[in-house]
C-alpha cells in the first residue's frame, strides 16, 4: 500500500475540513464560547449559599411560625435552640405575619397529622437553597414532640444511629474519592466516549457521500485507490475528532484551573492517567470500527439521507453499550458486564465505564484490545472493499439487502 | 397567496410525513424510553433483591427483622462476630453488603459501626435505619410507630407564586411543563434535518429552478416553514399521547404513586404551546437560510448543529436559574424564542410565570420569529441560483438586489 497517497489524500482532508468555517467554530470557537459563559454565570452566581441538602445552615435569625391544631408541640425542647418558632392560633395570623416578612415561613400541622403524616410549609416564594434545610429543624421538633415527655425515645426514634463507618480492602475503582464529580465521573466518562466515537464518524459518512455526489470522488480515484481514499479519510477524521475532544476537554479544565475555580471542582479530585491512556486507545478503536461502518454505508449511499436508517442499525451495539451502563456501573463485576467489555463492538463504552467503578484485572481491558484490533482489521478489510469504482460511482438506493449483498459480493 | 402556499405545504408536508424515515423517528424517541426505563427498572429490582445486611447484635436488640406492611429491601442476617460478619462481606459467594455493630447496650448508646468494601446504596442504609426504629418503638401504638418511621409528608406552598410541591411524594404533574419542553427540544432535532434536507435537494438537483417558474420564493419558503411547524405539531402531538398513555398505565396498572392522580394546570400547558409555535418558525426559518447559503451537506450539518446549540443554553446555566427562577437571567430567556420554551418549562417548576409575561414573550417571540422568515425569503432569493457560490450575509441587507 501506498502510504504517501494516503498521507495525501489525510492532508488534504484535515487541511478541507479545517478551512470549514463552522468545523473551527464548533470544535474551537465553541468551547471557549461556553467556557466563558461557564465563568461568568457561575462567578455571578458564587455569592448565593451553598448548602448541601442534608445540612442545616446557620440560622440564628431565622424565624419561622406554626399553627398546631394538632396540639402536639407543647414546647420547644433542648438540642432545638437556634431557630426562633412562634405559634399562631389561626392560619390567617401566620399569613398576616408572612406577608409583613414577620417570619420566613408557617407550619402547618392539621388534627389528624398522626393518621395522614400531611405537614405543608407556606413561604411566598420558592428556594430550594433554603426552604429544605429550614423544614428539617421543625420536623425534628415536630418528630420529638410525638413522643410527649419522653424525649430519649423521641431521640433514638429520630436518630437511631449515630454512625461511625469503616471502608475495609476496597475493590472501587481507581477514581473512588469522596466527592461528588467522582461519583459522576463514570458516567461522563462514557458520554465522553460515545460522543468522541460518533462525531467524527459522523463526518466521516458526510464526506463521503457529498464527493460521491459532487463527483470529485470520479477525479480523485483517477488518482488514488479506493482503500488509499477511504483509510486517509478515516485516519484524517479520527485525529480532528481526538483533536476536537482534547480542546473541549482541555477547555474544561482551564475554566477550572484559571476560572476562580467557578466550577468548584473538588480539590482532590484527580483522573488517573492509566485510565485516561485506556480511554483514548479505545476510543480511537470505536471509531476506527463504526468510522469504517459508516463510512462503508456512505459510499453506497447515493446521499447523506438514505444513511440513517442503517445508521441506525450499525450504531445498535455500542447505544445497547452505553444503556446497559446503567446495570454495569453498580455491578461491573457481573458476566453481563465482562462479556460485553470484552464484545468488540460494545467494548469501547462497557470496559472504560467498569475501569471508573471498579478494580478490572490488567488481563481484560488488554484481551479486549487485542479482540477489538482483530475486529478493526477484519471491518476495515471489509468495508475497504464497498470504496471500489462500481460502488462508489454508482447512484442506486441504499438498503439493508444491497449492503449485505455488496459485501458478500465483494 | 395562500392557496399556492398551503399547495406547498401539504406536498412537503405529505412528503416528508409518510417516509419510512420519519415514522422510525417518530418511534424513536417513545421506544428509547421504554428500552432504558424498563432495563433500569430492571437493573434497579435486580441489584437490590441481591442486598444482604450483616448485623452483630450482642445485645440482643433486635428482635423484630422486617416492616409490617412493606417489601424487603434487603436481606437481614444477625452474627455472633464481627470476626464472622467481616468474613462474610469478603465471601466469594453471597457476600454482605455492609454490617453493622450495634453495642452491646444499645439503645442506651447509639453509637453503631458501619463496615463495608463499597458504600451501600441509601436503599440499604434507609431500610436498616427503619428496622431499627421498628425494634425502638414496637410497645408503642401502631398509629405513632407508623408515623415516627415514615416521618412527616411535607408540601411547600409558595403562595406568592401559586406553586406547591409535595416532597416526599412528587407527582408527575409537576414536570409536565418540563417535559413539554423536552420533547420540544427532541422534536427540533429531527425537524432540522428534513428542513435542511429539503432545500439541499430541490438546490442540487435542480429542481427549485423549475419550482420557482411559478411560485414566488416567499410562497416557496412560507409553505416550507408552514409543512415543517406542522410536522413537528404532529410529531409533539404523537409524544405527548404517547406519554399520557405510558403515565396512565404506569399509575394504574403498575401502580406506581408517581403516576397516580395527575391534575394537569392547562395555564402551564397553553403557555409552553404559545410559545412553541414561533420557536418551531423561528427554527424553521433559520435552517432554511442556512440551507440557502450553504450548499455542502457536510458544511450544512455543522452549521444547523450551531443554530441548535442554543436551545440546551437554559439547561447549560441552569443552576442560575434554578437559584433565581424569577431573576433577569430567566427573564430574559424567557423572551428570546430560541430559550423560551425551555426557560419557562424551568420556570414553571417553582412559580406560575405571570400571564403578562407569557403574553409579552410571545409576542416578542412571533416578531422575532416573523423578522427571521423574512431574512429566510432574502436569503433563498439570493441563494437559489447560485449553486456553488458562497453568499455573504451583507448581500441580504443589500436592497439594490432585491429591487431589480
Amino acid at each position: 500500500m501506498n502510504l504517501e497517497k494516503i498521507w495525501l489524500v489525510m492532508r488534504q482532508e484535515i487541511y478541507t475540513t479545517m478551512r470549514r468555517a463552522y468545523f473551527v467554530i464548533f470544535a474551537f470557537g465553541l468551547p471557549v464560547i461556553m467556557g466563558v459563559i461557564a465563568i461568568v454565570f457561575y462567578a455571578i452566581n458564587s455569592n448565593a449559599p451553598q448548602t448541601p441538602d442534608e445540612e442545616v445552615p446557620p440560622v440564628e435569625d431565622i424565624v419561622q411560625g406554626f399553627v398546631d391544631p394538632s396540639g402536639y408541640i407543647q414546647s420547644i425542647p433542648e438540642g432545638i435552640p437556634l431557630y426562633t418558632f412562634i405559634e399562631y392560633t389561626g392560619e390567617e395570623e401566620a399569613h398576616a405575619a408572612l406577608e409583613r416578612a414577620f417570619i420566613s415561613g408557617y407550619f402547618v400541622i392539621p388534627e389528624d397529622f398522626l393518621e395522614t403524616g400531611e405537614l405543608t410549609y407556606v413561604v411566598l416564594n420558592f428556594n430550594f437553597a433554603e426552604d429544605r434545610p429550614n423544614t428539617i429543624v421543625f420536623e425534628r421538633l415536630l418528630g420529638l414532640s410525638l413522643f410527649g415527655d419522653d424525649l430519649a425515645l423521641g431521640a433514638a426514634a429520630m436518630e437511631p444511629m449515630i454512625l461511625t463507618t469503616r471502608e475495609i480492602v476496597s475493590t472501587s475503582g481507581p477514581i473512588a474519592q469522596d466527592n461528588w464529580l467522582a461519583e459522576q465521573l463514570p458516567f461522563f466518562l462514557v458520554i465522553l466516549l460515545y460522543i468522541v466515537i460518533l462525531v467524527p464518524a459522523g463526518v466521516l459518512v458526510n464526506s463521503v457521500t457529498d464527493e460521491k455526489k459532487n463527483r470529485v470522488i470520479e477525479i480523485l480515484l483517477s488518482s488514488v485507490s479506493a482503500s488509499q481514499f477511504f483509510i486517509g479519510k478515516l485516519l484524517a477524521l479520527g485525529l480532528l475528532g481526538i483533536l476536537q475532544t482534547l480542546f473541549w476537554i482541555g477547555t474544561i479544565w482551564a475554566v477550572g484551573e484559571f476560572g476562580g475555580r467557578p466550577l468548584n471542582l473538588p480539590s482532590d479530585f484527580t483522573i488517573p492517567t492509566q485510565l485516561l491512556v485506556w480511554a483514548v486507545i479505545f476510543a480511537f478503536m470505536g471509531y476506527a470500527m463504526y468510522g469504517t461502518q459508516m463510512a462503508g454505508i456512505g459510499a453506497l449511499a447515493p446521499d447523506v439521507k438514505d444513511t440513517r436508517s442503517l445508521t441506525m442499525l450499525i450504531l445498535a451495539p455500542l447505544i445497547v453499550g452505553y444503556t446497559f451502563n446503567i446495570i454495569f456501573l453498580e455491578a461491573p463485576d457481573s458476566t453481563i458486564a465482562l462479556a460485553l467489555a470484552l464484545f468488540p463492538l460494545t467494548a469501547p463504552v462497557v470496559m472504560i465505564g467498569r475501569m471508573a467503578v471498579a478494580n478490572i484485572p490488567w488481563w481484560q481491558p488488554a484481551l479486549s484490545l487485542l479482540l477489538q484490533v482483530v475486529a478493526v482489521i477484519w471491518i476495515v478489510r471489509l468495508f475497504t472493499r464497498l470504496f471500489r469504482a462500481q460502488t462508489l460511482l454508482s447512484g442506486q438506493p441504499l438498503t439493508l439487502k444491497s449492503l449485505i449483498t455488496a459485501l458478500r459480493t465483494t | 397567496m395562500m392557496g399556492p402556499v398551503w399547495e406547498v405545504a401539504v406536498y412537503h408536508f405529505k412528503r416528508e410525513v409518510f417516509k419510512k424515515s420519519y415514522i422510525l423517528t417518530l418511534l424513536s424517541l417513545p421506544l428509547f424510553l421504554v428500552f432504558t426505563i424498563g432495563l433500569g427498572q430492571l437493573a434497579t429490582s435486580a441489584l437490590n433483591n441481591d442486598i444482604r445486611i450483616g448485623v452483630v447484635d450482642p445485645g440482643g436488640f433486635l428482635q423484630v427483622l422486617s416492616i409490617e406492611g412493606r417489601q424487603e429491601t434487603a436481606e437481614i442476617i444477625i452474627f455472633n462476630s464481627k470476626i464472622e460478619a467481616e468474613a462474610r462481606l469478603r465471601a466469594e459467594t453471597d457476600p454482605l453488603r455492609v454490617i453493622y455493630v450495634l453495642p452491646a447496650n444499645y439503645p442506651g448508646n447509639r453509637e453503631v459501626d458501619m463496615i463495608y468494601e463499597d458504600y451501600p446504596p441509601s436503599e440499604a442504609r434507609e431500610y436498616f435505619s427503619d428496622i431499627l426504629k421498628t425494634n425502638l418503638l414496637a410497645g408503642q401504638q401502631e398509629a405513632l410507630r407508623n408515623r415516627a418511621i415514615e416521618g412527616p409528608l411535607l408540601t411547600i406552598k409558595a403562595i406568592s407564586v401559586n406553586r406547591e410541591f409535595p416532597v416526599n411524594n412528587p407527582s408527575a404533574e409537576l414536570l409536565i411543563p418540563l417535559m413539554l419542553a423536552v420533547i420540544y427540544i427532541f422534536t427540533i432535532f429531527p425537524i432540522a434535518g428534513i428542513m435542511v434536507g429539503a432545500l439541499g435537494d430541490e438546490k442540487t438537483n435542480r429542481t427549485i429552478e423549475v419550482v420557482i417558474t411559478s411560485i414566488s420564493p416567499r410562497t416557496m419558503i412560507s409553505g416550507k416553514i408552514l409543512a415543517v411547524s406542522a410536522i413537528a405539531l404532529l410529531q409533539v402531538t404523537i409524544w405527548i399521547f404517547f406519554f399520557v398513555g405510558a403515565a396512565w398505565i404506569s399509575g394504574n396498572w403498575f401502580d406506581i404513586v408517581f403516576f397516580q392522580d395527575i391534575t394537569v394546570h392547562w395555564r402551564d400547558v397553553v403557555a409552553i404551546a404559545s410559545l412553541a409555535l414561533p420557536g418551531f418558525v423561528f427554527y424553521g426559518a433559520a435552517l432554511v437560510m442556512l440551507g440557502s447559503l450553504i450548499d455542502d451537506s457536510e458544511t450544512l450539518q455543522q452549521a444547523s448543529g450551531l443554530v441548535l446549540i442554543p436551545l440546551f443554553l437554559p439547561i447549560y446555566v441552569l443552576p442560575v436559574i434554578l437559584d433565581q427562577p424569577d431573576g433577569l437571567l430567566a427573564m430574559v430567556f424567557s423572551f428570546l424564542p430560541i430559550t423560551s420554551v425551555q426557560t419557562v418549562g424551568i420556570q414553571s417548576l417553582f412559580m406560575e410565570v405571570p400571564s403578562w409575561r407569557i403574553a409579552t414573550a410571545t409576542g416578542v417571540s412571533w416578531l422575532i420569529s416573523l423578522g427571521m422568515t423574512w431574512f429566510a425569503v432574502r436569503a433563498f432569493r439570493v441563494g437559489m441560483l447560485r449553486y456553488g457560490k458562497r453568499i455573504r450575509i451583507g448581500e441580504l441587507f443589500n436592497r439594490k438586489q432585491f429591487a431589480r
